[in-house]
């Protein structure tokens, strides 16, 4: 800057001046006061201005901080409608953009309508054509040719006055009156319509935080390893400061007021102050630990985190953030701190973090570090290993597990149709030789002399193996933070293995995912053992998504070669994706006898909401119309209560 | 699952209220305008702070250093315009730095000690410099012309800009 080089020379000639000024005021010759003070003063006046304007268009430029307090916000199905939309659109037909909506919800509307509505596809069509098939008028409208009934004049006024644009208000009825057609009732509220947008969920970690740059903490990179995330940059906290120099300056010397020019000096001091101070190079380490290293689900952990200044300098100004990992919640306290260290000094501050099932990695710790005025900053990644480990123990479900009729050779709990050795009565045959003598009926012997022999439903054992989708698109929930469809059906999982095995049954787990996740089926105490492990720490069962994406096909094969022959399915999966109604129809297609339990993770907030939650619910009903058992588990219900209902639904 | 609370730091906050009292009291008293361009700072401060946005925050604080000014230029004594001045900066800078601390560690957080040593450094700065402004006008004004003053201060701000 050419400013700077000539502030210098300027600075002492102006210095030379003033003691002349002071020491011989009549030396100079000329009267100062009346050449120098309007210049000055109008100069220092315009120069504020300037300075002014330029902290107004520059914003402060700080570090943003990660939210380590919530954990990893889980998708709800239906955030994006067009997604949905797609589900129910020909893929092999291309649409017009504009057409698409309207296009996606008529394909909807047909499905549901012969579906539930009794309709035959043609019948569908033409009432949508005549809009015949609901009362709802904006629907009809809007999905319906020029045939439909229109809006009558005054309805077509009180939407112009409404904000809604016509589009929109369309799609939010028309998806209500698929909603009734298939018998959900939306919430009173009437729900939202929202944009068709797309949001990627893992990036919105920070959305509570406000918009100035926020940056997410992420390992791994190479700047990660060097420790320094952003090097020493001004902070503009003091930017402006020298206003107050040049307009005590400035007005100063116009008005001629000793106090106000002296005013000029607090902003000069200020200005030096905020220049003075460079940021040390401190090296500070962080040191965690956990109360407990395997505590059990729903425990709160208790994270002390020892801060420590390895440099021989004091740091004025450390803001720290605690790498929580993104699967926990913080229940208590608060992972940050705010604070001043001196060399050698060391702090601790602890917080508590809710356990859940799975292994959780701290990430390294973010530090914020200031000069003392606050000026610069810089930030820097601390690096801390630690994990905390969580194994649930496996509690037996109560309820019976629903299976299908078909069973293995060993002795077990699924009643068969074939008559032999049990407790229920079967039958009863002529004697055969060689049947055992507690099956003869003796009592017929006596009536009437003749030998019969008494048949039970034999109950022979089942192999089963419990598939739980665990694909990325199963990582859904009805609310950002409530516990997403994984979760829950690696928990019903857990129960349903348990009482299997406990019943004598041998069972095994498969999930797709990294890491090849397969428990062959078996029993007895190591293979429980066995099975709790896997599905508390297999990386494919993780509690948050990992970068992965594996093709269900392929997958489906690899399973079935290591499926021994009639081996039960019990696959867990939310349904959300037409993918796992092929996968279930296949495998029962092969001979495997597919039982879906499927924990529901749709809400009913929005339009999107709503049509993903009609989609899934076709999905149930056209995977029950292919002989396949399925068992709704709705949010907020225990696994046991969700078979209990499906028991008394479809057993009588 | 409760948000983080990113409202301004409680301790600063607080110090910045205190100081922005202050410089209000010290050269409100002396003219209306001065006690006008003062409240109206003061407000905007406080609205600030409540909000928790820098600008207001440092508009706030601009009116009452202006107040300050006025206040001077009106005639009030050396001393309070001194204090009103120093007690504006100290006000800015402490809400600046409440909003920040707030902004990117939380008011759950424990943050005392941070906000403290940037307080009291800030404070002694202030002390200081007032003191030394106080000496420059005791000597100063034996006399000298207000012009010396003039290129006294501006020496010191080329100087400054130079030595950055």
């Amino acid at each position: 800057m050419n400013y700077r080089r000539l502030a210098a020379p300027l600075g002492v000639l102006a210095l030379g001046t003033s003691l002349v000024a002071i020491v011989a005021p009549g030396l100079l010759g000329v009267d100062l006061d009346r050449i120098v003070v309007p210049v000055v003063g109008v100069l220092a006046l315009l120069q504020a201005l300037r300075v002014i304007q330029r902290r107004r268009h520059a914003a402060l430029d700080e570090a943003g901080t990660p939210d380590p307090e919530l954990p990893f916000a889980t998708p709800v199905p239906g955030e994006d409608l067009d997604s949905v939309l797609d589900g129910f659109l020909d893929t092999r037909r291309t649409y017009y953009r504009g057409n698409r909506v309207r296009e996606g919800l008529r394909s909807a509307a047909v499905a549901v309508l012969t579906r539930y509505g009794g309709y035959s596809e043609a019948e569908a069509g033409a009432a949508l054509e005549a809009g015949t098939w609901t009362e709802d008028r904006v629907a009809a409208a809007f999905l319906g040719s020029g045939a439909a009934p229109g809006l009558p004049v005054r309805a077509r006024v009180r939407n112009w006055l409404r904000r809604e644009s016509p589009t929109r208000r369309g799609i939010r009825h028309a998806v209500d009156a698929i909603a009734g057609v298939a018998g959900f009732t939306s919430g009173p509220d009437g729900g939202t319509p929202d944009g068709i947008r797309d949001r990627d969920p893992r990036r919105e970690d920070g959305s509570d935080a406000p918009s100035s740059g926020v940056t997410t903490v992420e390992t791994g990179t190479e700047e990660a390893a060097s420790g320094v995330l952003r090097a020493p940059h001004p902070t503009g906290h003091w930017r402006g400061a020298s206003v107050v120099a040049l307009v005590g300056i400035g007005a100063g010397v116009l008005v001629r007021e000793p106090a106000v020019l002296l005013a000029g000096v607090v902003g000069v001091g200020y200005a030096a102050y905020a220049r003075s101070s460079a940021l040390p190079p401190g090296s500070v380490s962080i040191e965690r630990s956990l109360g407990t290293d395997r505590p059990d689900t729903g425990e709160d952990v208790e994270v002390t985190v020892a801060v420590e200044n390895g440099s021989d300098r004091y740091l004025p100004d450390l803001r720290l953030v605690d790498g929580v990992p993104g699967s926990l919640a913080v229940a208590d306290g608060s992972p940050r701190l705010g604070t001043a260290l001196r060399p050698g000094e060391r702090t601790t501050f602890s917080y508590t973090v809710t356990a859940r099932r799975g292994i959780h990695r701290f990430g390294p710790a973010l530090l914020v570090a200031r000069d003392l005025p606050g000026a610069v900053e810089e930030e820097r990644l601390l690096p801390a290993e630690t994990a905390l480990t969580c194994v649930p123990s496996l509690r037996p479900v109560t309820e019976p597990v629903p299976l299908r009729e078909q069973a293995t050779q060993y002795a077990g709990r699924v009643e068969t149709p074939s008559g032999g050795e049990g407790v229920e009565f079967h039958a009863t045959r002529e004697y055969r030789p060689g049947d055992p003598l507690s099956r003869i009926d003796w009592n017929r012997r006596a009536r009437t002399g003749t030998f019969t022999t008494v048949e039970f439903r034999e109950e022979r054992a089942a192999t089963i193996v419990l598939v739980v989708d665990a694909r990325e698109s199963a990582y859904v929930s009805p609310a950002p933070h409530a516990p997403h469809a994984v979760d829950r059906a690696i928990d019903a999982a857990g129960g349903l293995f348990a009482a299997l095995t406990d019943a004598g049954d041998r069972v095994g787990i498969a999930a797709p995912g990294p890491g090849d996740c397969w428990l062959a089926p078996g029993s007895g105490v190591d293979h429980r053992v066995e099975a709790r492990e896997l599905l508390a720490t297999h990386p494919a069962l993780s509690p948050v998504p990992g970068e992965r994406r594996s093709l269900v096909f392929r997958w489906g094969d690899r399973l079935r070669k290591r499926l021994p022959p009639g081996t039960q399915i019990l696959f867990l999966t939310p349904l959300c994706e037409d993918s796992g109604v092929r996968f279930a129809r296949r495998l029962d297609e092969y001979g495997y006898p597919v039982t879906v339990l499927s924990p529901d993770p749709t809400a009913d907030r929005t339009t999107g909401h709503r049509l993903a939650r009609v989609a899934r619910g076709l999905r149930i009903s056209s995977l029950r119309g292919t002989g396949v058992p399925v068992v709704d588990w709705p949010r907020e219900e225990t696994v046991d209560r969700a078979l209990a209902r499906y028991h008394e639904r479809w057993s009588g | 699952m409760r948000a983080v609370d990113r409202a301004p730091a409680r301790l600063s906050r607080r110090a910045s209220i205190g100081a922005g009292l202050v410089a209000l009291a010290s050269s409100g008293l002396y003219s209306w305008g001065g006690l006008a361009a003062g409240g109206l700072g003061l407000l905007l401060l406080l609205a600030g702070l409540v909000r928790g946005t820098t600008a207001a925050v440092t508009v706030g604080a601009f009116g009452l250093f202006v107040g300050a000014v006025v206040a001077g230029a009106r005639g009030a004594p050396v001393l309070p315009v001194l204090v009103g001045v120093t007690c504006a900066v100290l006000a800015w800078d402490a809400g600046g730095s409440a909003v920040s601390v707030g902004r990117q560690l939380g008011r759950e957080a424990d943050t005392a000690r941070l906000e403290a040593v940037h307080l009291a450094a800030s404070a002694v700065v202030g002390a200081v410099v007032a003191g030394v402004g106080l000496g420059l006008y005791r000597v100063g004004t034996d006399g000298g012309p207000v012009a010396a003053v003039a290129l006294l201060v501006i020496a010191a701000v080329l100087l400054v800009a130079a030595l950055d």
